[in-house]
């Protein structure tokens, strides 16, 4: 077979791709699509009429939105990404395929999609388990035993915390032939194997009965990574309820912005006879009692030293990393916490027992993010980040000292990548006044947050 | 006039189809020769023979769409005149250059590919591409439009254009090599 029949070829493809691609046709076909959320671009379209007193059309507002995603995600991630193009069958006519692959700063992405023989999802699709294993090739990468299977992540599509695999711009009320995920996780070089099971649709009903099973390399040597920003020690100052906040440093990366706030003078106040720190009012699940922070600090230091200084022993410094969690554990079970959004809990007997408290929430602050509508992308979630205990709080990694100030970090991750100028606004709330807003960055006026 | 329309005035043999043809699809189809022919002389003569084949066939055959049946017989006559000058070496098709890649890295000249099959084949690997892929490819490839001219079409940059497409041809290579058309 020579060139002139692979041109030839292309010359007969069906004629529905030579009149999608037609320039006429390219914007009519695109207010149409049904590869992105409807669902979700519906409402902002809706809130620009009602802005302009006028019947303007939705789709053609969807289409400008449509295009943007496909601009940012095809500069920022497609071009960094490394083809993979594996497929596996069901025998229900179900196949997933695993096109993709990017590194990111943070953790990394797999791409992947689900096609039907039988046509459209019309009834959704939702993905019960999925457990990934890893054979590593690497073990310059790795402490797993290189040229053996071993499990890497292990978890349902419905999980509510935890989340690794989503769905991109999807809609179950929009039938579509082709459902596309991202999935996050940790690469490293080697065979990966997926195995999606308990596929069902959105009422239920089970799409494929046994387990769909896929594999594929992936060599992270060669693989750029996702362009990303981090900038520190900003002095960007603001005050609350006559305390001193900054935020100190962000991270970008296309989806996510991570926003540390430090509260330098590790203001106290006090709330049911405990003292707590005042950066805690940033965080969203649990205050932490001072003692206890100051505990949980101290484990910290104290790991740090393990891994980085004094040993370099693995077997020595997991008997002490596993000496300083018992003696944690410990101290934790005899101190309490406060929930901000819900409760005064007690950890006894390995539960938390949760009391709601109001008036915790109240005076606790939120800060948020808000995105320029035209980018296509939304805040999907926010978290709490830290090195150790997850939704505790964060310690500066930098600070080795023990006068280190107490921080929290938060991350924001958004359902399509952005760019950096796509940020218009970040501000905090707080829960108890619906009155108070308070602008920390603005992109019409600062722009601190990038220099 | 609707397509349904023109295709009456072929089947009753009225030769305002291919006025009207020329009218609707004209543009287009002399955009394609050009790109591919690089000669506006050569391209004109792609139109008005892609205008008389069509009237010569449709009642043999009926297209589902007008507009890419004509286009496709103008990519095709286009493709013949590209052929004949290249062979004189009077310029080349930097698209068709393109593709060559997977014919010296991929394909077996001497082995003879059962043209359907290959068709059925890249119809498929299209069909699983996302839609906006699907629109580059089939922009540089069909259309023979140039890099700059898809970056404006669908506002991306050249680089990122070049660099779909690279990964698009590399897709296609081992998609067609997974289906046993590349040793």
């Amino acid at each position: 077979m020579n060139n002139n029949e692979l041109i030839d070829s292309i010359g007969r493809i069906n004629d529905s791709f030579i009149d999608e691609a037609d320039e006429a046709n390219l914007r009519a076909e695109r207010k149409t699509a049904n590869h992105f959320s409807i669902k979700r671009l519906v409402p902002i379209g809706v809130a620009a009429a009602i802005l302009l007193g006028l019947a303007i059309t939705v789709t053609a507002y969807s289409d400008h939105i449509l295009e943007a995603i496909f601009k940012r995600k095809t500069e920022l991630i497609d071009s960094v990404s490394v083809i993979i193009e594996n497929a596996s069958d069901s025998a229900e006519g179900l196949t997933v395929t695993v096109d993709s692959a990017a590194r990111k700063i943070s953790d990394d992405l797999i791409f992947l999609h689900f096609t039907n023989d039988d046509g459209a999802f019309d009834k959704g699709i939702n993905i019960g388990r999925y457990e990934v294993y890893i054979n590593p090739s690497d073990a310059s990468q790795t402490n797993l035993e290189v040229g053996k299977w071993h499990m890497w992540a292990d978890y349902s599509e419905t999980d509510c915390i935890g989340v690794m695999i989503e769905k991109i711009g999807y809609d179950k009320n929009v039938p579509v032939s082709r459902v596309d995920y991202k999935l996050s996780l940790n690469l490293i070089s080697g065979r990966y194997r997926i195995v999606f099971s308990e596929i069902v649709t959105d009422s239920g009903e089970v799409v494929c009965t046994a387990p769909l099973t896929v594999e594929f390399d992936i060599d992270i040597k060669n693989m750029p990574l996702v362009e990303y920003s981090h900038n520190k020690d900003m002095k960007n100052l603001f005050e609350i309820d006559g305390v001193e906040y900054s935020i100190d440093s962000v991270t970008f990366e296309p989806y996510s912005l991570s926003i540390q706030i430090k509260n330098t003078g590790n203001d106290l106040f006090e709330y049911g006879g405990e003292e707590y720190y005042s950066i805690s009012k940033f965080s969203d699940r649990e205050w932490m009692t001072k003692r206890f922070y100051d505990l949980w600090l101290e484990q910290i230091r104290l790991h740090d030293r393990y891994d980085n200084k004094v040993f370099k022993d693995k077997k020595l410094s997991d008997k002490m990393h596993e000496l300083g969690d018992e003696q944690l554990m410990e101290y934790e079970r005899s101190y309490k916490y406060i929930t901000t959004s819900y409760a005064l809990g007690r950890y006894e007997d390995g539960l938390y027992d949760i009391v709601a408290d109001q008036t915790a929430m109240d005076i606790s602050y939120d800060i948020r993010v808000e995105l320029k509508a035209d980018c296509g992308a939304e805040v999907r979630k926010t978290e709490l980040q830290s090195d150790y205990y997850d939704s505790y709080g964060y310690i500066d990694p930098d600070s080795k000292n023990s006068d280190v100030c107490v921080a929290i970090k938060k991350m924001f991750g958004f359902t399509d990548p952005i760019y950096s100028s796509d940020i218009e606004r970040i501000y905090v709330i707080k829960y108890g006044d619906p009155d108070f807003e308070l602008t920390v960055y603005d992109s019409e006026t600062d722009d601190w947050l990038w220099n | 006039m609707d397509d349904n329309e023109i295709i009456k005035l072929f089947l009753n043999g009225d030769q305002r189809a291919i006025e009207e043809c020329r009218q609707k699809y004209g543009s287009a189809i002399l955009k394609i020769c050009t790109n591919i022919t690089r000669s506006s002389e050569d391209a004109e003569e792609c139109l008005n023979d892609t205008l008389m084949a069509a009237w010569q066939s449709i009642g043999k055959t009926t297209p589902k769409s007008l507009g890419s049946f004509l286009k496709q017989i103008g990519r095709n006559l286009a493709l013949d005149a590209y052929r004949r000058r290249n062979a004189e070496k009077r310029g080349l098709c930097v698209c068709i250059e393109e593709l060559g890649e997977l014919e010296s890295k991929c394909f077996p000249a001497d082995e003879e590919l059962d043209k359907k099959e290959l068709d059925r084949l890249i119809d498929v690997w299209l069909s699983g591409l996302p839609k906006e892929k699907r629109i580059v490819f089939v922009r540089r490839y069909f259309y023979m439009d140039e890099i700059k001219e898809i970056s404006k079409l669908l506002e991306l940059k050249e680089n990122t254009v070049k660099s779909t497409l690279l990964r698009l041809r590399k897709s296609l290579k081992k998609y067609l090599s997974d289906n046993g058309v590349c040793i």
